[in-house]
């Protein structure tokens, strides 16, 4: 047989001058994105590792009779039962957040398989599409099976369907960077920024911690989507090069605008999973840790060989490093249930480990934890309400999370006047963003609009079922209140 | 509360669900709820796929009569993949020695340029995937994209392979597809799918226009053409590409099916749409005929003929080989 190399590049190059329509109606910039450039300009995109379509199935097929023998193995009700639950709730939340975005990559690589301006761009996004199909159906079809065990694992399919707060911020994101992003700006963005940035945290960090909590399933799963996400990843830096030559303000907008979103997705997702929903015994490494290791010093670094600068907020960033997913998480555990999975109390142990990772920020977290704890301890076990908070809270425009950036003491949220219409942003970035492109964001309605707008409950239970919750599947605490230390303990974790 | 067997949305299916139930169903978060932001495609979207005339009140309906998913996916093709590997390994140097010159000749100019057409195939399923308003039509696109790379690849591997042993071949591939007038025909049909928006007419012109007569005319006139000049293993090659090719057939089947059931006065728009397509497409294969009837003057057995059904207007939807669709 003929090696790879001997005969590949003759399916890889394949545009042609057109002479029966325009290239630029073929190519339209708004579809194709900008700069829009003639094909001549994208003529040298090379992917630096190829594959072909037969090692594709093959390769493909064999990673998944792996993935099916783990199942069979390890993948039945039972084998999840035995974990840790607080673990098992970050798994939801996982799971949750996964597969329909992963669908709407799937779309957003076709596009890109359609309009990206080079013939062998457009190929490896359409192998691109068939990996996020893959990474769409493993966790549908493996997490099916637990919804007969616990209700919650139901939202692995409906999460994204959901008006949910998070549904929604999880929406604006996905809706942006993978679902309608023309394929210039999915490059850069979700190859570039989001995969080659962030995902390590998963597939490295987060896998790490599910092998120490036993979790083979969880592990080879992320694991098994790596493989993958390594071989489309590499679709960003290209494009990124040429974007580089010919528009390098644009180039940098699209690195600080896209680090910005995907560092808030990363830090509720990847963050609570690390910090408070992985058990303390298994805890490899801080979120910020695997942070700095696996996003800062990798990132920084190829920013600085593409030879862009650092985002103009990274002073912010880094500050926000230290606080901003605690921040998130305490508000999220006194709102749980506006959520489809459980959250922990952090105990005195875990709020030593908690200090001790981040010396220069916990002090300020700590009394709002000894205040929940004591309301816990107060209510008793059993007792959710005590613990919760009644009225909706504010939402940032942009990321369309809770206005949880800044410290206890100083929050960072800021308004900001657009035709006629007041909008509240949790940080700087935030407007920075929406004030940039303010047609694409300006029309949107946070949860609270929705409620001033009327399309939404005011009163916190009615709300909770706008969410698309009911009693059985919304987040409680995930020991019901019962925890060891929580009787007669000290509540000072210091 | 009865035990919950299943996610809620599958929950009145009435059986067991399938894996391919479990992985295809409602994976379009965004219909018909619209995007969070509004993106510079909203418009698009509102245009080529919300005012598209190919309708349908309920698109989850649509099922690909194999069920594929991604798994079953890879596995098929590995194993398709295995076959035709196995047929490349015996076309060796004496294989290609021993094909005739006026064979390497013929496959010279319709063979080896057909990588730039089927490129065009593929970004046009890319395109019909993008816009589709169904998860399961999006997967079934993904999946046919990938398999006109298969197709690109192949053609690509055996022109190398004929070009270790007959010097040249090939290298005018691009060239001829740009100039030959036997190529512009269908140069033509492909530019201008390119730029057909609508992602119910594009799909309506691809899958059951363009590609059921050039599809056919490449398993069927040019594999019997190879098997006349004892080319056996491209004829058996593009028999395998061919097994793709009438599974797009088929899901796309499936989708008029579903669609003219649901909405009856869609097959009006199906036909029309059609009707205006089939000209072109059969123009641009019939533009091979001269080349084809000399196969047949040297010896070949292989003939370049008219396998169009009745007009889609007479009484149903008919693809362009004349399989009732609807």
């Amino acid at each position: 047989m003929l090696k790879r190399d001997e005969w590949l590049d003759l399916a890889r190059k394949l545009d042609w001058s057109f002479s029966y329509v325009d290239e630029r109606e073929v190519f339209p910039e708004v579809i194709s994105g900008r700069p829009w450039l003639a094909q001549d300009a994208w003529k040298d995109w090379d992917e630096p590792y190829r594959t072909t379509y037969a090692e594709y199935v093959t390769n493909q097929h064999a990673k998944d009779v792996a993935l099916d023998a783990v199942r069979e193995a390890i993948g039945r009700v039972e084998d999840f039962q035995k974990h840790d639950a607080s673990w098992l709730n970050g798994l939801k939340l996982h799971v949750a957040t996964l597969p329909l975005a992963e669908f709407a990559a799937v779309v957003g690589n076709l596009r890109a398989g359609r309009f990206a301006r080079d013939s062998a761009w457009r190929t490896t996004a359409a192998l691109g599409a068939l990996d996020e199909l893959r990474h769409t159906q493993i966790p549908l079809l493996l997490m099916h099976d637990l919804v007969q065990w616990d209700p919650q694992f139901d939202w692995t399919h409906k999460f994204f369907h959901t008006n949910d707060w998070v549904a929604i911020a999880g929406r604006h994101l996905v809706d942006e960077l993978l679902l309608t992003a023309n394929p210039i700006e999915f490059a850069i963005a979700t190859n570039f920024v989001f995969e080659t940035g962030f995902t390590n945290l998963q597939f490295v960090g987060l896998a790490s911690m599910a092998h120490h909590v036993g979790d083979r399933m969880f592990e080879k799963m992320v694991q098994s989507i790596q493989t993958d996400e390594a071989r489309h990843a590499q679709i960003g830096g290209p494009v990124l090069q040429t974007v580089l030559k010919h528009d390098p303000a644009y180039a940098q907008y699209l690195i600080d605008k896209w680090f910005w979103r995907s560092w808030h997705f990363f830090a509720i997702v990847t963050g609570f999973a690390m910090d408070y929903l992985t058990p303390l015994k298994d805890r490899t490494a801080s979120f910020k840790e695997f942070m700095e290791e696996w996003t800062l010093d990798q990132f920084a670094r190829s920013l600085e060989e593409y030879g862009l600068k650092k985002p103009w907020y990274w002073d912010q960033f880094l500050d926000g490093l230290d606080q901003y997913h605690h921040m998130v998480y305490a508000s999220a555990y006194t709102y749980r249930a506006t959520v489809w999975f459980d959250l922990t109390l952090p105990g005195p142990e875990e709020r030593a480990w908690l200090r001790l990772k981040y010396p220069n920020t916990w002090d300020r977290m700590e009394p709002i934890w000894e205040r929940i704890t004591e309301r816990a301890r107060q209510a008793g076990p059993g007792v959710e309400w005590y613990t919760h908070g009644v009225t909706p809270v504010a939402f940032c425009d942009l990321c369309q999370l809770v206005l949880c950036e800044g410290t206890t003491d100083a929050n960072s949220a800021r308004t900001y006047a657009h035709e006629g219409r007041k909008y509240i942003f949790c940080s700087e970035p935030c407007q920075w963003i929406f004030q940039t492109e303010p047609q694409r964001y300006a029309a949107h309605k946070s949860v609270v609009g929705r409620i001033l707008a009327g399309e939404a409950p005011p009163n916190l239970l009615e709300l909770v079922k706008y969410f698309g919750l009911t009693q059985e599947m919304w987040g409680k605490d995930v020991a019901g209140g019962s925890y060891p230390w929580l009787v007669n303990a000290k509540t000072n974790g210091a | 509360m009865t035990r919950r067997r299943t996610y809620s949305h599958l929950s009145q299916l009435g059986r067991k669900p399938s894996d391919y139930d479990i992985a295809t169903s409602n994976l379009l978060y965004y219909l018909p709820r619209g995007f969070e932001i509004q993106s510079p495609l909203s418009d698009w979207y509102a245009k080529y796929q919300v005012g598209s005339r190919f309708q349908c009140k309920d698109w989850e309906a649509f099922r690909d009569p194999s069920e594929t998913t991604y798994a079953k996916y890879t596995e098929r093709q590995k194993n398709k993949e295995v076959f035709v590997e196995g047929l490349l390994r015996a076309a060796d140097g004496e294989y290609d020695a021993r094909l005739t010159s006026h064979w390497i000749t013929v496959l010279d100019r319709v063979f080896a340029p057909m990588m730039f057409p089927v490129h065009g195939l593929q970004m046009v399923a890319s395109y019909v995937g993008s816009m589709a308003p169904s998860g399961r039509i999006v997967v079934a696109c993904a999946l046919q994209a990938a398999d006109e790379i298969r197709r690109i690849q192949r053609i690509a591997y055996r022109v190398r392979q004929l070009q270790s042993v007959h010097a040249g071949f090939g290298e005018r591939a691009k060239s001829i597809w740009l100039t030959d007038v036997m190529w512009q025909p269908l140069r033509k049909v492909v530019e201008r799918l390119l730029v057909t928006y609508d992602w119910g007419e594009a799909f309506v012109a691809l899958n059951l226009v363009v590609k059921p007569i050039f599809d056919d005319f490449v398993t069927k006139q040019l594999g019997e053409a190879a098997m006349s000049f004892k080319d056996d293993v491209l004829s058996r090659m593009l028999f395998s590409l061919g097994e793709d090719c009438a599974w797009h057939r088929a899901w796309s089947t499936s989708l008029v099916s579903t669609v003219t059931k649901s909405a009856p006065e869609v097959e009006s728009v199906v036909a029309e749409w059609m009707d205006q397509w089939r000209p072109s497409a059969q123009a641009a294969v019939y533009a091979f005929a001269p080349i084809v009837s000399s196969v047949v003057a040297n010896g070949g057995s292989a003939e370049l003929q008219s396998d169009v059904g009745p007009s889609s207007t007479s009484s149903g939807i008919y693809d362009s080989r004349g399989s009732r669709v609807s």
